[in-house]
């Protein structure tokens, strides 16, 4: 007992100290400006490396087999990353329920949760990375009747957007 | 594609602490002065808590007249001082002011330059001239709302039946974001509005360029979407000048395509958004008193929804 | 503690009944399903402090939901119209069926234990008041079963409330259930300014009052003063939605602020009305572990009394944006103020108790702390919202939101928990965990700070509350996460708080008798309830009775010497006092066990619900039925004239004839109540008056002769019942009935040319004219019953406390005519056109 009451100040000093410390970093990472986000940015940084690297093991064969299936939905030197504000730019929330999209709950258009599990886009084209990217560039070209506005969507965006639509359902 | 950048998503656009406007920067120096004295009478009363916790030395009735009588009252007298001055300081110099008369809709806001000459009507979005004195007419046509740029001004109320009046000058140029600051209903979350702040020179060629006729359609899909317009009653309640000038229960869309948000500051302006907003206003904005148009085909919701963005 | 033996709490009671067996059968409480027809103030009290609390678990429930919504943006967890509701009733069931029913109820229970009196002094009307708070609560609660839930925010701004902008019976559950609890409050404020006034032990004269009761007595007026100004704005409002007359209709001549004036007459008070019981309980917990008496009493009353006036005239600083003149906004910042002094003087008398002795730092210790902490904290806050600029910036932004939470929770939840640490054993006989308590009291006063400490920084971000859901990235993102967290943390320790609560019941450690070492009167018995209060009255001698007066702690409680020893005559029975000098000058009668109060309650109830259902025959036929179970009620036999030997203070009348008597106080209670009511109604007819003079004339002009004939038959009622006080006299009854029937249908008749439905100024005119109408019918009645007693041979005729309070009501229904009549007459008379 006499070595526990000796341990007792410095406990209380190493919990003191740990409660400082973490208030004041959840203090600086909830009140810091955009420009001033130390904190914040150092956890952006950590949370897209381990996404990579989550995002990297997922699309591996695991018994040296390339795996077809979820290499055809790769769309080449997209970020899909980038999808999430791309689609609150364009609008996309306001027709379509979208996991991962803030603001995404229209039910205007069809939900897109797993959308990568999708056969086909519309019911018209069948998905994959090409057809959905121009189908983003412009729908009626495909679809005459349908609801769905050409947004002039860039090349570029529509194949980040598209590369984050089919991710969903299969690592995302 | 976006012609402006909205002030959605934009940090401290809405923000006292981020003072763009005499109001704002006077109330900020105001409020910075509060929290210093408050904090320094805070830790005073808490230290004289400590002191008699940790004493027993007995109590003097002369603590009651100075902690809780006299310095009180000190501190107040300063305190409405420095008040009413800021008061008047914010009050003072709308002799000149330009008029701009806003008001509330459940949950939108109509917007009319030059009232007292050429009304000339916009909505949701409201241009100031940089450090030009500017007074809102403010009143409502249904419920309470009030009217609040926490980046420019304090708020006022605009209360069916009365007109409350609030001068502001604005200090830099810039887009800064408003919201209704009193419960108003269903979609009180969802009405806000845009302030964009540009020279005086823009500002007047602004409501000049308003009242012109709203742009031509060029193409034979944007007359397709007008015909719509027109065909689906829209302009009943909504006008197009040049085109349809009587609807006035919703906002002028005379130049809606130049706005950079969509269903009152809340969704960046363009082709999809307006698409899904007339498809399902109702999802969008419970409880607006526009119905969702999801009797439209495809086609005609995309024509609608181009020449919507094209007028400009 | 003492030396007196600790024994089980349940051992108790049959002890005491051997030795004192007819004292235990009068005062006991029924058995079995009977219990609901008690109305003893312990039963009573702790049925208040059990719904309240259950009340504030739900209302807190509600607020977890809120927070869980905000925890990120856009966020699809409620939708808007369900999170409407939520924080809508959050406040609702905080404001209306926690925070002052609770309070009520600590008051209930403790005050006749301090003050040495063996039960309120109107015990049936305490009972009815719960039932009315229960059943009110249970109504407005249940519009969530009906989806029909109110949405509008507590305080219900017109027009949004009203019947085009809020369909449905939504407004209707609230108003009706709210206006119904209401009727709980001020019931009880009557009951509690009688009880502290007329019925304390021999000897406790006003300044030898515990400090409880000063607190209480000044509440309990607010309650009277500030309450009827929203029964009356629910009324109005109810009637617009309902009827249609259009009080708050600008169309119509009407004005939406004028509800909100009426409201935060109302609400205004409404925060001093739940922070001054907290403070009470404070300022009598904290002698205790200091071990000295209070510091500076004579200056916290002061600074109480002088808080009840201030805070009636602030209100308007809720409505700073609302476009109020300069003038209006510069007055009303300064008065708002000029609060802060008493706030300051009470604060610095508690540090100078500290300063007395050396505190012990018992868990309801550390909740004063806590509440010292907080308090002062949105008491700075709230001083800065009353400067003008900052408020406009502050205002209905999450800053306010943040200082409503420090002062309520800071202000009354803080120091509510302490007061049941330091009050349960009372309840209960046992003792709540020190352990347990200091887990929830840091679980609490972290998570309160990590919640509500934040939303000041995101209200001065611009974010306005009531919003169901934000954007993302404007700044509020991580702000409203990091104050979801800290609602869990809260509630966490709320949890606790609960789990001992319940826990104790079992497993508490048996508290003995004064387990605190308290000094007032209250833990004189051992701490259990034996179901009655004092075998004998003592003699108070100063304001913490128990240290300065050795024997009443060495002697066995029920043993101790005091006036009207045991209950020889079978009855139930309190010393009744001067109410500023505290000699003994009569017994008071009290009732026994009844249904009455339940049957009355349940008729309002039943009368209530029929409304909201649109079943207005059902609804008229209970309120009948209610009225006719109010004359049951009224009918029981009087005592006065009878007089007995009371022991050491000699022999006392029973029910003096006398205008300090316990039912005069009451009566002048309730006129306050009436009076405030008729003031409210006759503030919204000038308020209207001045903003729209234009439709004075449209409004239609009153018979000025009918409107004369009331008034002077109003005097002619004031005349005949003051010169009639005296005396028991059948005609003079019967007289008084006809003059009030003929004044109040004079003045009826007098509103013949105007049309309700067509002015807002000519609805509240109707409306007050229908009220004063009212008192007549209600004084017409009181003379039929008193005339009915009369013919039936019930009355002697030395028993004229009946003639003496009609006198008194009859003085200020003759007032109202008067007034009334001259309101009607002034577009005639030029005095406002």
């Amino acid at each position: 007992m006499a070595e526990a009451s000796g341990m007792r100040p410095l406990r209380l000093a190493v919990s003191a100290f740990v409660v400082v410390v973490a208030g004041g970093l959840v203090a600086l990472w909830a009140l810091a400006t955009p420009r001033q986000d130390v904190v914040g940015q150092a956890v952006s940084w950590v949370d897209v490396r381990w996404t990579m690297l989550r995002d990297w093991y997922n699309s591996q064969p695991l018994d040296g087999e390339v795996e077809w299936e979820t290499a055809q939905l790769q769309v080449r030197g997209a970020v899909a990353a980038r999808g999430p504000a791309l689609m609150i730019e364009y609008g996309c929330g306001s027709c379509h329920i979208i996991p991962g999209v803030s603001g995404a709950k229209g039910t205007v258009g069809p939900s897109l949760t797993r959308f990568g599990e999708r056969a086909y886009i519309a019911g018209i084209l069948p998905n994959g990375p090409g057809t959905l990217t121009n189908w983003l560039i412009d729908p009626p070209l495909y679809a005459p009747e349908t609801a769905m506005p050409d947004m002039g969507v860039s090349d570029e965006d529509a194949e980040d957007m598209a590369a984050y639509l089919l991710a969903l359902g299969h690592y995302r | 594609m976006i012609d402006e950048e909205s002030t959605l998503g934009q940090f401290g656009s809405q923000s006292a602490l981020d003072a763009a406007g005499l109001g704002a920067e006077l109330t900020l120096t105001l409020t910075t002065a509060l929290h210093v004295a408050g904090a320094l009478i805070f830790l005073s009363v808490m230290g004289a808590l400590a002191w008699a916790w940790f004493r027993t030395t007995g109590a003097r009735t002369w603590w009651i007249w100075a902690g809780g009588v006299a310095i009180p009252a000190g501190a107040l007298v300063i305190l409405v001082v420095g008040s009413t001055l800021t008061l008047a300081a914010i009050r003072a110099g709308g002799e000149n002011a330009t008029i701009i008369d806003v008001r509330g809709y459940q949950f939108w806001w109509d917007v009319t330059y030059d009232p007292t000459g050429d009304p000339v009507r916009d909505g949701n979005e409201i241009f100031l001239p940089l450090g030009e004195p500017v007074t809102f007419r403010l009143t409502s046509e249904d419920v309470i709302h009030s009217f609040w740029i926490p980046s420019i001004s304090g708020k006022m109320d605009m209360i069916p039946g009365r007109v409350n009046e609030l001068t502001v000058t604005a200090n830099e140029l810039g887009r800064f974001r408003g919201q209704c600051a009193e419960f108003c209903g269903l979609s009180h979350p969802l009405m806000a509005f845009e302030v964009v702040v540009v020279t005086p020179e823009e500002f007047r060629a602004f409501v000049a360029d308003l009242r012109n006729e709203a742009r031509d359609p060029d193409t034979i899909a944007l007359r397709q979407g007008r015909d719509v317009f027109m065909n689906a009653g829209c302009a009943a309640c909504h006008a197009i000048r040049g085109e349809a000038e009587g609807g006035v229960l919703g906002p002028d869309l005379s130049r809606v395509g130049a706005r950079a948000s969509l269903g009152a500051g809340m969704w960046p302006m363009n082709v999809g958004n307006l698409a899904g907003w007339i498809a399902d206003v109702q999802d969008m904005k419970p409880g607006a008193n526009m119905p969702s148009y999801n009797h439209l085909t495809g086609p005609e919701l995309r024509a609608v929804a181009h020449y919507l963005d094209s007028l400009k | 503690m003492t030396d007196a033996t600790i024994t089980e709490p349940h051992e108790q009671g049959p002890i005491l009944e051997e030795r004192h067996p007819t004292y235990e059968e009068v005062w006991a409480t029924p058995k079995g399903w009977r219990k609901l027809s008690s109305v003893s103030h312990r039963v009573v009290g702790k049925r208040f402090i059990v719904t309240g609390l259950i009340f504030f678990l739900i209302a807190g429930f509600l607020a977890l939901l809120v927070r869980t919504q905000l925890i990120v943006p856009n966020n699809t967890f409620l939708d808007a119209e369900t999170y409407n509701q939520v924080f809508t009733m959050h406040g609702t069931l905080m404001m209306f069926l926690f925070a002052i029913p609770i309070l009520e109820g600590f008051a209930v229970y403790l005050l006749p234990l301090m003050l040495g009196a063996r039960d309120m002094v109107f015990p049936r009307l305490g009972a009815f008041g719960y039932w009315c708070y229960l059943f009110g609560g249970i109504i407005v609660l249940s519009s969530f079963l009906f989806d029909a839930a109110p949405d509008g925010g507590w305080f219900m701004y017109t027009p949004l409330s009203t019947r085009e902008y809020t369909e449905g019976l939504s407004a209707d559950f609230w108003l009706i259930g709210v206006t119904f609890a209401e009727i709980a409050s001020v019931t009880a404020a009557v009951e509690i300014i009688a009880t502290i006034l007329c019925t304390r032990a021999p000897g406790m004269s006003l300044t030898k009052m515990p400090i409880f009761g000063w607190y209480m007595l000044v509440t309990a007026f607010m309650i009277a003063i500030g309450f009827p100004p929203l029964i009356i704005g629910s009324l109005l409002l109810e009637a617009e939605r309902v009827i249609g007359l259009p009080f708050f209709d600008p169309a119509m001549g009407g004005d939406p602020l004028l509800w909100q004036h009426l409201f935060w007459l109302f609400g205004h008070p409404e925060v001093y009305i739940i922070f001054l019981p907290a403070a009470g309980m404070v300022a009598t917990m904290l002698p205790t572990f200091v071990r000295q008496p209070l510091f500076s009493y004579g200056f916290v009353v002061a600074a109480v009394v002088t808080m009840g006036f201030i805070s009636f005239g602030l209100w308007a600083h809720h409505m700073f944006s609302t476009g109020l003149p300069t003038i209006s906004l510069s007055l009303f910042s300064a008065a708002s103020t000029v609060v802060t002094i008493p706030t300051g003087v009470q604060i610095f008398a508690l540090i100078g108790t500290l300063a007395l002795g050396r505190a012990q730092l018992k868990v309801p210790m550390l909740f004063i702390l806590g509440f010292l902490f907080i308090f002062v904290m949105g008491g700075l806050t709230g001083v800065m919202l009353a400067a003008v600029p900052f408020n406009w910036q502050a205002h209905d932004s999450y800053f306010v939101v943040a200082h409503l939470h420090y002062v309520l929770i800071g202000g009354m939840v803080f120091p509510l928990i302490g007061a049941f640490y330091y009050w349960t054993p009372h309840f209960t006989g046992r003792m709540m965990s020190e352990r347990l308590g200091k887990w929830a009291f840091w679980l609490m006063f972290s998570g309160f700070h990590i919640t509500f400490f934040l939303m000041h920084i995101t209200g001065l971000r611009g974010m306005p509350r009531r919003i169901a859901t934000y954007p993302e990235g404007l700044g509020w993102d991580r702000l409203n996460m990091l104050s979801t967290l800290g609602s869990y943390i809260f509630a966490a320790g709320i949890l606790i708080f609960m789990l001992d609560f319940i826990r104790h019941r079992w497993t508490g450690t048996p508290a003995g008798r004064d387990p605190w070492g308290a000094g007032t009167l209250e833990w004189l018995y051992p701490a259990v309830a034996p179901g009655h209060n004092f075998h004998a009255i003592p003699r108070v001698t100063s304001r913490e009775p128990l240290w300065d007066d050795p024997r009443l702690l060495e002697a066995e409680a029920h043993e101790i010497d005091g006036s009207l020893r045991g209950a020889p005559r079978g009855r139930r029975e309190t010393i009744g006092c001067h109410p500023v000098t505290g000699e003994p000058h009569q017994i008071i009668r009290l009732p026994h066990p009844t249904f009455i109060p339940l049957w009355a309650g349940v008729g309002v109830a039943v009368a209530a619900v029929a409304l909201l259902a649109g079943a207005y025959l059902v609804a008229a036929a209970a309120a009948v039925a209610t009225l006719v179970i109010f004359c049951i009620w009224a009918w029981e036999p009087s005592f006065t004239g009878e007089t007995h030997n009371s022991g050491p203070d000699g022999v006392l009348p029973v029910n003096a004839v006398s205008r300090v008597s316990h039912t005069h106080v009451a009566i002048v209670g309730t006129l306050l109540i009436i009076g405030s009511l008729f003031a409210s109604l006759c503030f919204a007819v000038l308020y209207l008056w001045n903003v729209w003079p234009s439709f004075t004339t449209t409004a239609g002009l009153a018979d000025p002769i009918f409107a004369a004939a009331a008034a002077v038959l109003g005097l002619g009622l004031a005349v005949l019942c003051e010169l009639g006080k005296a005396r028991t006299n059948v005609l003079a009854d019967m007289l008084c009935v006809l003059i009030s029937l003929g004044a109040g249908a004079a003045l009826l008749w007098s509103m013949q040319a105007t049309d309700p439905l067509a002015s807002a100024l000519g609805a509240t005119l109707t409306v007050t004219v229908v009220f004063v109408a009212i008192h007549c019918g209600i004084l017409a009645l009181w003379s039929a019953i008193m005339g009915a007693r009369k013919l039936a041979g019930q009355v002697s005729a030395e028993q004229t406390l009946p003639e003496l309070n009609r006198a008194t009501y009859a003085k200020v229904t003759g007032a109202m005519l008067v007034i009334m009549a001259l309101l009607l007459c002034a577009p005639q008379l030029g005095v406002l056109s």
